[in-house]
Formats: C-alpha cells, sequence, structure tokens
C-alpha cells in the first residue's frame, strides 16, 4: 500500500500534477530470466523485468529494466582476424593475442526505460550502460482510438544518442565516437471481423554515426585495413499482422515484414504463432519464422581493390546475404486460473520458452526463458 | 539514389493507404468481441517479445524493425 501510494505520488508529480494523488486501479509487474547460448560460444544470462500501474483509465506508467551478463570466450587467434566476431551484444569481442588466450571475457549491459501515458500521449526515456556503450533515447507516441475502438491509430518517434568509447586493446580502430538516431512509425490496428485483427505499420529510421565494429580489420587487396562502414543509413520497413481466433480455443498469428535501406540490404521476414489453451490455465505456442536477406552494396568475400567497395570494407557477415529460421514452443501458465494453485498464486503466471535459431553461415543459438508475471 | 530517398515516402503512404483502406470495415460491437478479448489474440504480448527479440537479433541480422505495437488486442482499451 505504501508502494502504490508513493508511486501515485511520483506519477502525479511527473505529470505536472503535484498534489494531486490519483487513485490507483491496477497493477502488473514481471520478473524474467533468459538464457541465450550460441555457436560460438558466447552465453548471454539476463535478468529482467517489468512494471506497470494504471492510475485511471486514461493514466498510467511503466518501468521496464534489463540486466546481462554477457561471457564470451576468448579465442586462439590473430588481432583483427575474422574470427573475431561480434558478442551478442554487438561490441567487443576479446581476440586472443594476450597473456592467457582462453580467458573468458565478461561484461555486463544495464538497461531501463520509464514511459509515462496519457489520454492518447505517451513518452518516455530510455537508458542502456555496457563497458564501451552508452545509449540513450527519447521517445514519444500519440493514439487515437476510432469507430467504436475498431480502428486504432497509433504514431511514434524516437531520438537516440549513443556515446561509443572502445576499449584499448592491439586493435582497437577508433577512437571515441557517436551514434544518433531518429525513427518514426505509423502503425494501425483494425478489428476485420469478430474473430480476426490485423495490424500494419511503416517505420522510417535514420542512423548518422559510427556503425562498424571498431575492433575488426579486413583483408584488403593483400594488406589490413580496419573495417569502415558507411557513417549515414536510412533504414525503412513495412509489415503486416494477422491475428485469427480458431475454434477449441486456439490462435492462428501470421505476420510479414519487407525491409529495406539504402546500403542496399533488403530483407523478407515471414512469421507464423499457434497458440492452443490445453485446459482452461495452460496456453501452448509453437513458432516459425524465416529470414531472407540480401548483401549490402559494399559486400564482398574478398576485397581485391585497395580501399574496399567505394571507400568501405567488412566482414560483418550481417552485411552479406543469407537466411536463417527460427523454432520455437512457449508454455503459459495461469496459476490463478487452476484450483490447486489459485489461493496462493492469484494474478500469477508462470512461463517457458524454447527457441532454437540458426541461419546459412553455420550460426545457430539456443534460447532459453523462463518468468513470472504478476496482476495485482 | 532518388529511389531509396524516395522508399519512406512510398513506405508512408503504404501505411497511409493501409489505414484509409481497414477504416471502411464493418463495425465490430462490444458484444462481439469476446474472441478478440482473449489473451491469445493479443498484439501486446506479440509486441513485448519482438521489442526484446530486436535486442539480439540486430546483432546477428542487418535488418531491424516489425515489432509492432501494444494496445491493439481486442482494440477496446
Amino acid at each position: 500500500m505504501q508502494l502504490r501510494t508513493l508511486l501515485s505520488a511520483a506519477t502525479a508529480v511527473l505529470l505536472g500534477a503535484p498534489g494531486v494523488s490519483p487513485a490507483v486501479d491496477d497493477q502488473e509487474a514481471r520478473v524474467s530470466f533468459e538464457y541465450f547460448a550460441d555457436s560460438d560460444h558466447v552465453h548471454v544470462y539476463s535478468t529482467g523485468g517489468n512494471y506497470g500501474i494504471d492510475f485511471d483509465p486514461e493514466t498510467s506508467l511503466s518501468m521496464t529494466w534489463n540486466h546481462e551478463l554477457v561471457v564470451v570466450p576468448g579465442i586462439a587467434a590473430p588481432a583483427g582476424s575474422a574470427e573475431a566476431l561480434d558478442a551478442i551484444s554487438g561490441a567487443s569481442r576479446p581476440i586472443g593475442a594476450t597473456s592467457d588466450p582462453y580467458a573468458d571475457f565478461t561484461k555486463t549491459r544495464d538497461q531501463l526505460d520509464a514511459t509515462a501515458a496519457w489520454r492518447w500521449f505517451s513518452a518516455g526515456y530510455y537508458v542502456s550502460n555496457e563497458t564501451d556503450y552508452f545509449a540513450q533515447q527519447i521517445h514519444g507516441g500519440v493514439r487515437r482510438s476510432l469507430r467504436d475502438d475498431n480502428t486504432i491509430l497509433q504514431g511514434t518517434a524516437s531520438y537516440g544518442w549513443d556515446a561509443i568509447e572502445p576499449s584499448e586493446d592491439e586493435d582497437t580502430n577508433t577512437a571515441a565516437d557517436h551514434k544518433k538516431s531518429l525513427h518514426a512509425a505509423i502503425v494501425v490496428t483494425q478489428v476485420l471481423t469478430p474473430v480476426t485483427l490485423i495490424q500494419g505499420g511503416a517505420e522510417v529510421t535514420r542512423v548518422e554515426g559510427l556503425q562498424h565494429n571498431p575492433y575488426r580489420t579486413v583483408y584488403v587487396a593483400g594488406a589490413y585495413e580496419a573495417e569502415l562502414h558507411p557513417d549515414t543509413r536510412l533504414r525503412q520497413d513495412i509489415y503486416l499482422k494477422v491475428n485469427q481466433s480458431l475454434p477449441n480455443r486456439a490462435s492462428a498469428k501470421l505476420d510479414y515484414k519487407f525491409y529495406s535501406d539504402d546500403w542496399g540490404i533488403t530483407s523478407h521476414t515471414l512469421g507464423g504463432k499457434l497458440n492452443q489453451y490445453v485446459g482452461s490455465d495452460v496456453v501452448v505456442r509453437y513458432r516459425y519464422r524465416y529470414y531472407l536477406q540480401t548483401a549490402a552494396d559494399f559486400w564482398r568475400e574478398e576485397y581485391t581493390e585497395p580501399g574496399g567497395v567505394d571507400g568501405y570494407r567488412t566482414v560483418d557477415y550481417r552485411m552479406g546475404d543469407f537466411s536463417a529460421h527460427l523454432f520455437g514452443a512457449k508454455l503459459s501458465w495461469d496459476l490463478s486460473e487452476n484450483s490447486l494453485t489459485s489461493r496462493w498464486f492469484r494474478g500469477t503466471s508462470f512461463e517457458l520458452q524454447y527457441e532454437r535459431y540458426f541461419n546459412s553461415n553455420n550460426f545457430s543459438a539456443n534460447i532459453f526463458e523462463t518468468g513470472l508475471a504478476f496482476a495485482f | 539514389m532518388t529511389v531509396r530517398l524516395i522508399r519512406p515516402l512510398v513506405l508512408i503512404g503504404v501505411g497511409a493507404a493501409i489505414a484509409h483502406a481497414v477504416s471502411g470495415c464493418a463495425t465490430v460491437r462490444p458484444w462481439e468481441k469476446e474472441a478478440l478479448a482473449d489473451p491469445i489474440m493479443s498484439f501486446d504480448e506479440d509486441a513485448r517479445e519482438a521489442a526484446k527479440e530486436l535486442h539480439w537479433m540486430e546483432a546477428r541480422e542487418g535488418s531491424t524493425g516489425g515489432a509492432g505495437a501494444a494496445g491493439g488486442g481486442c482494440a477496446c482499451n
């Protein structure tokens, strides 16, 4: 009760109404643990959660946090070689040219997002911090419900600014730098029939600043040179999602996304999910996702001309053409619906998820996630 | 290059066209939305998961986006 009062007062201040402490309607919280292990022996242990509170039907506050521990095995390879792939964070990977090339490298990343919503509007702040990367973002949105809540229009925009300070080692190729991102999106959600929902959206992002790995070098025309990507990128995508309710308390979800950018990459993503109730309190979900992308204009398996292609060169396989598959299953158990557990776990649900990801570059990953959600 | 620069405008135009197209759909009354109100029909969970997933997928794939938006569950909140 004290927590509620404190949060109510804090939100009242945030919303510019000091002295007014709105009544709390609903709260929900979620905690989760995720374990990621890939074929490069990178392990990521992630603990996170979120807390949401509705003060009244028009005012809410939500916070999301995440703490990650990334463990990357040291590799015995030349500094700057192609083996020095990114860690899952996309940042540095240790190279085994030190006294103990097999020592694990660990790094942590902490992330926090807070978003307040009032009537049609929402605004928030995001921050993420790791050893060599500090990211901040402000974001806002507007949302309108139309035609007896059968149509929801949403527009969002965000501005992010990242400070990058590569750790010093023998193959660091860049001094401190920055990256800025401006993103805008429109989303339409529509009730088509009593059993069908669709959602469509379009997004545009302009990125400016350091967008390559400062630790990597590329073999170009007989010599090693620092990896270099263009410092501006215009990215856009459009997507459509369909949710269809099926007989026997099941649903099918299909989604498609088309992406393109001015580096020459285009991609198609097709996904499907099948949800099925087992009894009244357990939902099992099966999932498949297919991904296909073309290469960036400056991507080459081998660079034979000095300087690369138009002065750019990369060994980042994300710039090449490849395809990927993801299979997954998830179990959600609503403990408050079960006669044996409802007394002790009112408003509580338990989740367990496994996903297998693999692509045509011989990369694969296993992802486990478990979590608890509380509504009170 | 010109083609690439006008792509965002084309995408926004397509998005607006979708919005316009769906606005002509028949109205579903609140008492007809029982199936849509079930959590397994919600976009909210998908958006939360997709936003989280984007974090590690962006480190493995060249594209981004498509997480969608929450709040469209039964289009009644």
